[in-house]
This record gives structure tokens, C-alpha cells and sequence, in this order.
């Protein structure tokens, strides 16, 4: 089921709304939309084998939003929705960003999100829902990390997010050979999980 | 009610005080009178000419410093000394000044640890309770907290004091030693207007200023051979008044970084500032800014009492005494190392 | 600087270089502290904005840096640096100090005094205090500020099994979490980190008077841990030294 919510900090009429679909079958179509800017189609269409959870969307989400909303800041990207999939990027390039954490043709699944201002008169929950639903043509598996961790591509995050370094110190004692804790898979995970948002959020800082 | 006379040489002042101690009132400060040694332009006093200059005032001092208290040498309890920290030769000759007067009025030596006078007298003067003591003086940079019968050091100058920093920057400037460099920089400060960039270094509560002064060294070296510097910003000439600007903006901003850093550490609000730089009023209003702000005040003391004096001496040797410590001559020797935590301080709760 | 904003969250502590707040960050049950470092009118609006602007950066780099590289500290959530904001993960538990105080405080305990304050529970979290900073200085961060403040004891599990000031907890079962970096930087200088620990032992000397032994405990961890430390004790001796020098002149 799709799910919508408001983030902590951010005016409460944002919302984001949200689905993961697997077995999508009209990726290329969706990615030929996005290319050519067709407005229908403004959603945040992200790769979920770059998530490991489903915090780094919603942050993703966070911080375009404040960035649109920041008089100080502001977007980058021609929308909040392009500014989301730049939001998952470490680095400052556009163009591999979209081409890293978004989808493409050959995608078979796809986390989307449509970002509104509920305040608007011309919202109305259900009518984005459907459509939210409709437009991803998959089956729709709920949004939480459960469903994300079955399609993490733990190969292209590390690559991606340049985290070759991670647990570096107890590499380096074990090589000397120093009887080292075995982390559990869920402390595993929430490494993997900080050192992606840490990653995302220090984006740009100089 | 206890009378004490207070000697003072640790570095280039000479000061003698008298004092009394009559309970639950104030102190009385009977006099209080000081001879600085101050050396040429772009000179630091030596140690040998030091010692010279205390061998041949002291007792002049003495003797003047009896006459406009109205003591007699009777009603004098005991002779209270810098034991140090401090200059070796400055501190011998004063020690040795007042072994001879001991001896000569059959009166106890009380060996006073230099810091520690500071202290006392700061919070005698300004009421302060118990604040967080900022000790800056030529030698020492220090923060200190009273805990447990000792006053701790929280922070430091992990190098060179912020006083040295001072003298040795005004003698690269060639500004006068005359009254002291410090008064001076602050003078020519008042009239700078760029801050220029040099380094920040804070560790903790310790805080460096090697770098400052190697920085700012050189970058006045340049100045003064002919090249000229320019503000960024506005395109001006920076001019010798805008180093002493950014110096004391910058070492000042970092002293008052690590003064709030060991109040919030030991959750008090009040802050003393003694020794010879706590007489820059920059340095007051900064600190007083960071006090207001965390609620509480500022206490400082004019040049009388933060400027090396006797009557410190006097005053924190009178509170040993009152609690039976004495030097035994034998043992009054001076050291040039004595940290401010090796005192026990019976006197307080 | 950009103009602070009001936060949303409980102002926790007004410390000598930030407000702390503690909130929620994505979700409502996700808590968050959020740390604001707000302008000091003491100091020249430019150096001001200089230090603010840099600590907040460097922080936040570092926290990240030390998080990945496998030494425990909150990983970072966001930042704005215009305005000095870091949002980071919530760490649960008692600093060092607060748990120092209320171990010695306690009037049930009645080994107030050092030398019977021999307790396996302390030692061994003394022990995890020296085994991180060993490993904080073997990834080369230097962190600047090391304080028994600076110092949380993290208990592993849930965070809410536990109250934050119970000194029951089993310390066997928790970790030594590293906070504040404003003042760290990377770093694989000897003199660097042999400062560092100058910092903590002066720290946590003149902050528990009575508990040289236990800091004996972390150098000791240290020593034996941290790859790097034959080199730097020895320099932190030199560094002892010139600390005592340091009062020569009056």
C-alpha cells in the first residue's frame, strides 16, 4: 500500500507520497517521460537496488524540500522531484545522479514519489493515490525496509556511496590479529544505513 | 585582627603591601606600592637586570610602604613572600629580602605560591564567590576552578602565555615597553578597523598561541620591510593597529571560548579575570558579554591589583597564616615551577 | 549566517558552544538531537562566522568519517551549515561524567573514596574508554575536546530498558559513544594525540579528583589497544612536561 506522511521539520502540509513496485514492466516508458519533461509524469522515479532502507528516500524527500523551501538555499534541479533523486547523491553531479539513484529503461522495480503541498486547493489525497498506483505498471509490495532490503545491490551502494572505508578499524585489528566482535546483520545493516544518510547529507558541505 | 607585609618580585615588578585582617570584615589594604623595571623598545627584561633593579628598590619600598600604612614594625605578624612561580633571579632577591627582614624583626615567613595571590585578592576586591578564575599574566594563561581544597587547572596555554604572545608581538612592532606593551597594543588596538585571518587554536579548555604569534610575527615582518597588505574586502592598507586588532580580537575571543567552556563544565556563572592582561577592558567586555549571556557577571580588578603587586601576597599569605602555616627559614627557598593546584588551600570550604 | 530559525524539539542544554535539542528526525518515532551553534556576540562578527561555519562542517565530517570507519559516535542526519544545525542520531544513556558523579554521589554506595572504588563494572568501562579512544587515534581523528562530558555510555539493546541515570546498568553490556567534534580534526601526528589525551587527562582529573586509578585504567586500555600508542605516550610524557614548564615566569 502506498503511504503518505509529513516529516518532522517541515511544514506539515508537504507531504510525501510513496510506493515500491517490483516486477514493473514499463520502465523505459516512464524513463522516456522523464526525459522528455513530460509534466504528467513529475514523480521521483528512484532505483531501489541503491536504498537500503526507507529512511534514505524519505530523507532524500527532506531535503529537497527544504532545499525548495530555503530562501538560502534553494533547488538545483528544475523540480523538488529531480531534486529528491539528486538528494541521494554524495556528490554534486546532476547528470550521474539521475543516472545512479534514478531508474532506468531496464528497471524492474521502482520506489516513486509524488511530493505535494496539501494546502493547495487542488489537492485531493485519493486522486494522487490512484494515480501513484497507477502509474508504475508492477505489483506493488509495501514501502518499508523489509520489501527494500530484498532488492539492495550491496556491490553498487558501496560503489556508489564511496563506503570502501567502512569498519576500517576493525579491519585493520583483525589483520593484526585481534579477535574482533562479529557484528550482528541488523548492526550491519544500520552501519550500511548511517554511513548512506551521513553520506547524503554531507553533500556538498565546503 | 593580623597584620602582614607582602613582598613581590617574580618578575619585573617590585611591590610591597601591607595589610589587615580583622574578622568578618573586610580587608584593609594599609598600602600598596609598586617600581617596574621596564625595559627599551623592542627589549624583554632580563633576569639579571631584573634581580638588579629589586635588589636596589626594596628597600626603599619597604620602608615607604611601612611609613604611609602608619604600622609599626611591632604590629606586623608576619612577612609574606613570592615563593613562585616566576623568574629565578628577581624571585631570589626578593626571597632573600625577606628572609632578612624575618630574621631582623624576629617575625614568621609565609612563602605565598604568586597564582594563588592573584586568586585571593581578585575575589577580595570584586566579592566574586566563587567563580571561574581566568589567570592571564605575562607567564601564565590559565583557567582555574576552586574543588576539593585546590584550585584545579580546567585550561591552559598549551605553549607560550597570551601575556608573552603580547610583549613579544610589541616588540616585533617596535611599541613602546612604556608603561607596559600590553597597554600599548591596546591603545593602538582601539583604533584598528580590519580584522585580518590568523589562527584559531582552542584544544578543549587549553587554547595555543605559538601559532598566532609565528603568524603574525612574519606577517609584520613583511609590513615593515615594505610590502604592502590589503583588506580583502575594502582594498585598505592594513596598518599596524589592525594587527593589534586582530590580535587581541582573535587570542581574547579564544581565552573567553575556553573561560565559557569550563563554566559550563563546572556550572558556575561567575567568571574572575586577574593578572596584568585582565587589565585590557576589551578583554573585560568580551568576557562580560559571555557572562551576561550565560546569566551571570564579569569581575575584574583595576591595574592595582591585577598588575603584579605586594599586597596580594599579603593578603593570601595572611589567610595560610591564620590557619597556622608558616615557612620555616630553612625552608624559604623560591621555585621558578609551582603550579597554582600544589597549593592546599586550608582556608576554604 | 543566515538567520536562526525556531526548532522543533526540547531544548536539552545550553552549552558553552551549542544549544542541544532533542526531536525527531523523518519520522515521529525516530528521535534526532539537534545541534545549534548560535552566534557569540563577544567575538567580531567575522571570525564569528568563520568558527561557526567551520565547526559545523568539520564536525560533521568527522562524525561521519569516525561512524564509517567503525568508532561509535551519532551518525550524522543533516546539516545546515548556514545556520551552524546538525541533525544527528540520538544516542541514549548517561555521559561519563553524569555517571562518574552519580556513581561516587550515591549515598548508598559507600566507597566514595578512591581507593575503594574498585569495582569491576567501572573497570571495565574504563577499559572500553581507552579500546575507543585507541581506535579513534589509529583512524587519525584527533578529537579535540576529549571530557568525561564528551564521553556517553550507551547501553547495547534496547535504549529504553534502562533509565538514563541508573547506575545498575550492566557495563559489560554497553559502549563508550564519542560526541562533540567541534574542535576534532583528522590528523596522524604523534604530538596531536598525545595532546589529546593531555586534554582528557586534565579533563578528568581536576572533573573527578578522586579517581586517578580509574584513569590509569584508560591509559593503560589505550596502551595496550591502540596500534599507535607506544609512540604517543611517549610524546604525551613531553607533553605532560612542557605543561609543568609552562608556569615559569610569574
Amino acid at each position: 500500500m502506498p503511504t503518505t506522511l509529513s516529516v518532522p521539520h517541515l511544514p506539515s502540509s508537504y507531504r510525501l507520497h510513496i510506493a515500491l513496485f517490483t516486477s514493473v514492466t514499463n520502465a523505459a516508458h516512464l524513463h522516456s517521460q522523464l526525459l522528455a519533461k513530460n509534466s504528467e509524469y513529475e514523480y521521483a522515479f528512484i532505483e531501489p537496488s541503491i536504498l537500503v532502507s526507507h529512511l534514505q528516500p524519505i530523507s532524500a524527500g527532506f531535503r529537497a524540500i527544504h532545499d525548495l523551501l530555503d530562501p538560502d538555499v534553494g533547488l538545483r534541479t528544475p523540480n523538488v522531484h529531480s531534486e529528491t533523486v539528486f538528494s541521494l547523491s554524495p556528490t554534486h553531479n546532476i547528470t550521474d545522479s539521475y543516472r545512479r539513484f534514478g531508474i532506468s529503461p531496464s528497471s524492474t522495480s521502482v520506489l516513486a514519489i509524488k511530493i505535494l503541498d496539501t494546502s493547495l486547493a487542488s489537492y485531493s489525497e485519493s486522486s494522487t493515490l490512484e494515480r501513484l498506483a497507477a502509474i508504475v505498471e508492477g505489483t506493488e509490495v509495501d514501502f518499508d525496509t523489509k520489501e527494500i532490503r530484498k532488492l539492495t545491490d550491496l556491490t553498487k551502494v558501496k560503489k556508489y556511496y564511496k563506503l570502501k572505508d567502512m569498519g576500517y578499524v576493525d579491519q585493520l585489528y583483525k589483520k593484526k590479529g585481534r579477535a574482533i566482535e562479529e557484528k550482528s546483520e541488523d548492526e550491519v545493516w544500520r552501519d550500511l544505513e548511517v554511513a548512506v544518510l551521513g553520506a547524503m547529507a554531507l553533500r556538498g558541505l565546503v | 585582627m593580623t597584620i602582614a607585609i607582602g613582598l613581590e618580585g617574580s618578575a619585573n615588578k617590585l611591590g610591597v603591601g601591607i595589610i589587615r585582617h580583622t574578622p568578618s570584615k573586610p580587608a584593609e589594604i594599609l598600602s600598596n606600592i609598586r617600581h617596574t623595571f621596564v625595559s627599551p623598545p623592542g627589549e624583554g627584561f632580563l633576569p639579571k637586570d631584573t634581580a638588579i633593579h629589586h635588589r636596589s628598590w626594596v628597600v626603599n619600598l619597604v620602608k615607604q610602604a611601612l611609613k604611609e600604612s602608619g604600622v609599626t614594625v611591632r604590629e606586623v605578624d608576619c612577612i609574606c613572600y613570592t615563593k613562585g612561580p616566576g623568574m629565578g633571579a628577581p624571585l631570589q632577591s626578593v626571597a632573600v629580602a625577606a628572609r632578612t627582614l624575618a630574621l631582623l624583626w624576629d617575625k614568621p615567613l609565609v612563602g605565598v605560591n604568586h597564582c594563588v595571590g592573584h586568586i585571593e585578592m581578585g575575589r577580595e576586591i570584586t566579592g566574586a564567590d566563587n567563580p571561574v578564575v581566568l589567570y592571564v599574566s605575562g607567564g601564565n594563561t590559565q583557567v582555574i576552578a576552586y574543588a576539593d581544597q585546590r584550585y584545579r587547572i580546567f585550561g591552559e596555554a598549551l605553549d607560550i602565555a597570551i601575556g608573552n604572545c603580547l610583549d613579544r608581538f610589541a616588540r616585533t612592532l617596535n611599541i613602546s615597553n612604556d608603561p607596559a606593551p600590553g597597554y600599548n597594543i591596546e591603545q593602538m588596538a582601539k583604533r584598528g578597523k580590519h580584522l585580518i585571518d590568523i589562527p584559531y587554536t582552542v584544544k578543549g579548555m587549553d587554547c595555543s598561541f605559538s601559532g598566532i604569534l609565528g603568524f603574525i610575527d612574519a606577517y609584520a615582518g613583511e609590513m615593515l620591510s615594505g610590502a604592502e597588505k590589503r583588506d580583502p574586502e575594502t582594498g585598505n592598507l592594513i596598518t599596524p593597529e589592525d594587527l593589534c586588532f586582530s590580535l587581541q580580537e582573535t587570542a581574547f575571543a579564544m581565552l573567553v571560548e575556553i573561560t565559557e567552556r569550563a563554566m559550563a563544565h563546572v556550572g558556575s556563572t561567575q567568571v574572575l579575570i586577574v593578572g596584568g592582561v585582565g587589565c585590557n577592558e576589551r578583554l573585560q567586555e568580551m568576557m562580560g558579554i559571555m557572562a551576561r549571556d550565560r546569566g551571570g557577571s564579569v569581575y575584574a580588578t583595576d591595574e592595582r591589583f591585577c598588575i603584579d603587586n605586594g599586597i596580594m601576597i599579603a593578603h593570601a599569605g595572611l589567610l595560610a597564616f591564620q590557619t597556622g602555616f608558616t615557612t620555616p627559614i630553612d625552608d624559604s627557598t623560591c621555585t621558578q615551577r609551582f603550579r597554582t593546584d600544589e597549593v592546599f588551600v586550608k582556608w576554604r570550604d | 549566517m543566515a538567520p536562526p530559525r525556531p526548532i522543533d524539539g526540547t531544548l536539552l542544554k545550553q552549552g558553552a558552544e551549542a544549544h542541544v535539542y532533542k526531536s525527531t528526525f523523518l519520522l515521529p518515532n525516530l528521535p534526532c538531537l539537534i545541534k545549534i551553534r548560535p552566534t557569540k556576540p563577544y567575538r567580531h562578527a567575522t571570525l564569528d562566522i568563520r568558527l561557526t561555519k567551520h565547526r559545523c562542517v568539520s564536525e560533521a565530517r568527522l562524525l561521519n568519517r569516525c561512524r564509517s570507519m567503525g568508532v561509535l559516535c551519532p551518525a550524522v542526519y543533516f546539516v545546515d551549515e548556514k545556520r551552524g544545525e546538525i541533525i544527528m542520531e540520538w544516542i541514549e544513556g548517561p555521559s561519563v561524567r553524569d555517571f562518574l558523579h552519580n556513581y561516587m554521589d550515591d549515598a548508598s554506595n559507600p566507597s566514595k573514596d578512591e581507593p575503594k572504588i574498585i569495582d569491576v563494572r567501572l573497570d571495565a568501562l574504563m577499559e572500553n574508554i581507552g579500546l575507543t579512544i585507541g581506535k579513534l587515534h589509529d583512524i587519525d581523528i584527533i578529537h579535540g575536546d576529549l571530557t568525561t562530558s564528551n564521553l556517553m555510555v550507551k547501553s547495547r539493546g534496547t535504549p529504553d530498558a534502562r533509565a538514563s541515570d541508573s547506575t545498575d546498568t550492566s557495563l559489560a553490556d554497553s559502549d563508550v559513544v564519542l560526541i562533540d567534534f567541534g574542535l576534532g580534526q583528522v590528523s596522524s601526528s604523534d604530538e596531536d594525540k598525545a595532546v589529546d589525551l593531555y586534554v582528557l587527562e586534565r579533563a578528568f582529573l581536576s572533573t573527578h579528583p578522586r579517581a586517578t586509578r580509574l584513569f590509569n585504567i584508560i591509559i593503560d586500555s589505550y596502551k595496550r589497544n591502540c596500534l599507535g600508542s607506544a609512540v604517543v605516550l611517549r610524546r604525551l610524557q613531553e607533553v605532560r612536561l612542557r605543561g609543568r614548564k609552562k608556569s615559569m615566569l610569574g
